[in-house]
């Protein structure tokens, strides 16, 4: 993983492992799975780097970007279900929710 | 509020036909009035099965299940360029010709994994193993059974009859020229499927109202909508058509953004959904969007009769296809649509608003079974809808005309 990691986020690298996930149902039930504090942790972590994550991400068109910054990319992308958790509902999950094991997902590509 | 956004909310008025009496519960119930709509609403309309761009080239094809026809519809585009639906079903023994949901027919056509039977991209009769013994066969005049297809912005259309005698374009009605191009940027992104205890009105009904979202959204995003001008989201337009309904969702724009949506404003990553100035009005949109004009907008639910919801907004739309099952199992699909993102900012804030719309929808979802089983238990027999919940008694009204008159 660290051969595909920006130099200059170093520092969040240690998230890879746990939140770089290429699918997007992956990322939601990773953000149900986790406790508030690490979701917590996580949403932090991006939140303080965050205009520099975005610059350095919108240098390129989203067609040309690198292969060695995807790892970040879909940090970011896991970035919106933290998000969601901390900035609005104030839990990993929706307090009432229909039981999303009961959702057949047919998303296609995603990038 | 009236005076805040100009206008008025005396809806019965406006709609004198629609009315204000409590309606009985008996349609979200009664299996004699579900195999009624299969007959006289089902049977008898216009039912979206896809996007035009999902069979884009000649023999480009797809199969769509439609539980209340009892059949699947196979969408091809023949060689010769035109769009055709059959019933995806062998004129030998009734097998299915397309064994898989989607794929290019040209070279190999549809060879029936049965017998043999195969058929071209124009749903001919092309070759028969052992033909000669099949007395009377004209494989000439032997084809697929055809239904009825048409486009709509895109949107595929079939019909049970093969020859309906409502077109197409009268059964879309007064908004057929108010969409004009709106969709046709859009790509699909993301879906899902789920199976449901419940009728399929129920969940539109929940779709066209905004009374539940600071109830069944509250811990969510019911306070990007509501704020503290309009607590219980009345819907400041609400447009009944002779079979579809339109409503319009506002936005609370004096609403401190949260980082994030701040951040996908700056980067041009928001859609109409997440409101903060400037995103949030009409400019750009066709007539149909937005119809009112209401100048804090975040988006409309289009109920286009009778199975279909359609939530458009800026830079996004999300198809919620209800197929009945029974009277009280319900095939949801849900399909999200978007302009193509073009930088990593974009990406970003589109995929909050599909996360976000993920979970609204379950939310409403899960209000939904609980509220079958109230219905299902013959306590209640009557629905007291209010003057908000209009669009939700026109719904009602229409099916009820379509099972009644046939019309
Ligand atoms: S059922 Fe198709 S070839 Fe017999
Ligand atoms: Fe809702």
């Amino acid at each position: 993983m660290s051969a595909g990691f920006p130099e200059q986020f170093r520092d969040l690298e240690r998230f890879a492992a746990t939140w770089a996930i290429v699918s997007r149902h992956g990322r939601y039930q990773h953000r149900v799975r986790s406790t508030m504090d690490e979701v917590r942790e996580f949403y932090d972590a991006i939140t303080s780097r965050l205009e520099a994550i975005m610059k350095y991400l919108n240098r390129v068109g989203l067609a040309e970007l690198p292969a060695s910054d995807r790892t970040l990319l879909y940090l970011m992308l896991a970035y919106m279900e933290a998000s969601r958790a901390v900035e609005v509902i104030g839990a990993t999950e929706v307090h009432w929710g229909f039981d999303s094991s009961r959702l057949k997902i047919i998303d296609g590509a995603e990038l | 509020m009236a005076a805040a956004t100009g206008v008025n909310y005396e809806w019965a008025a406006r709609y004198p036909e629609v009315g204000t009496k409590p309606l009985p519960v008996t349609p979200y119930i009664s299996p004699e009035y579900f195999e009624a709509e299969r007959q006289r609403v089902f049977r008898r309309c216009w039912l979206i099965v896809g996007r035009v761009d999902e069979a884009e080239k000649p023999g480009d094809f797809f199969v769509r299940d439609m539980p209340p026809l009892d059949t699947s519809a196979l969408v091809v585009r023949g060689d010769d360029g035109k769009l055709r639906a059959f019933h995806n079903m062998c004129k030998h023994r009734g097998n299915q010709v397309a064994a898989t949901p989607r794929g290019n027919a040209c070279e190999a056509g549809f060879p029936c994994l049965f017998h043999g039977w195969t058929y071209d991209t124009q749903g001919r009769l092309a070759y028969v193993p052992d033909e000669q013994f099949f007395v009377g066969l004209d494989r000439s005049r032997t084809g697929l059974m055809p239904m009825a297809c048409e486009v709509w912005e895109g949107f595929v259309f079939v019909h049970s009859d093969p020859a309906p005698s409502q077109p197409l374009t009268d059964f879309i009605g007064e908004i057929r020229t108010t969409y004009d191009g709106y969709f046709s940027t859009m790509k699909r992104v993301s879906g899902y499927q789920f199976d449901m205890n419940i009728n399929w009105k129920v969940f539109i009904d929940v779709s066209v109202e905004g009374c539940h979202a600071a109830y069944v959204h509250g811990n969510n995003i019911a306070r990007q909508f509501t704020g503290t001008e309009n607590p219980f989201l009345h819907l400041p337009s609400k447009r009944l058509y002779k079979l579809h309904r339109t409503v319009s969702i506002p936005a609370d724009l004096s609403r401190e953004p949260r980082p994030l949506e701040g951040l996908s404003h700056k980067y041009n990553a928001a859609t109409s959904y997440t409101p903060t100035q400037a995103k949030n009005t009409a400019e750009g949109l066709p007539p149909g969007v937005n119809p009112d004009r209401v100048p804090s907008w975040a988006f409309d639910i289009l109920s286009l009769f009778p199975n279909m919801v359609m939530l458009t907004a800026k830079g996004t739309y999300i198809t919620m296809t209800f197929w009945p099952l029974s009277v009280n199992r319900t095939r949801v699909d849900v399909v999200f649509y978007m302009d193509p993102a073009k930088t990593l900012g974009e990406r970003v804030g589109q995929e909050y608003t599909i996360a976000m719309m993920r979970d609204v929808i379950r939310e409403d979802a899960d209000t939904l079974e609980p509220v079958q089983r109230g219905l299902e238990s013959g306590a209640l027999t009557e629905i007291p809808f209010s003057d908000e919940e209009i669009a939700c008694r026109h719904f009602y009204l229409t099916v009820d005309r379509m099972v009644k008159n046939g019309k």
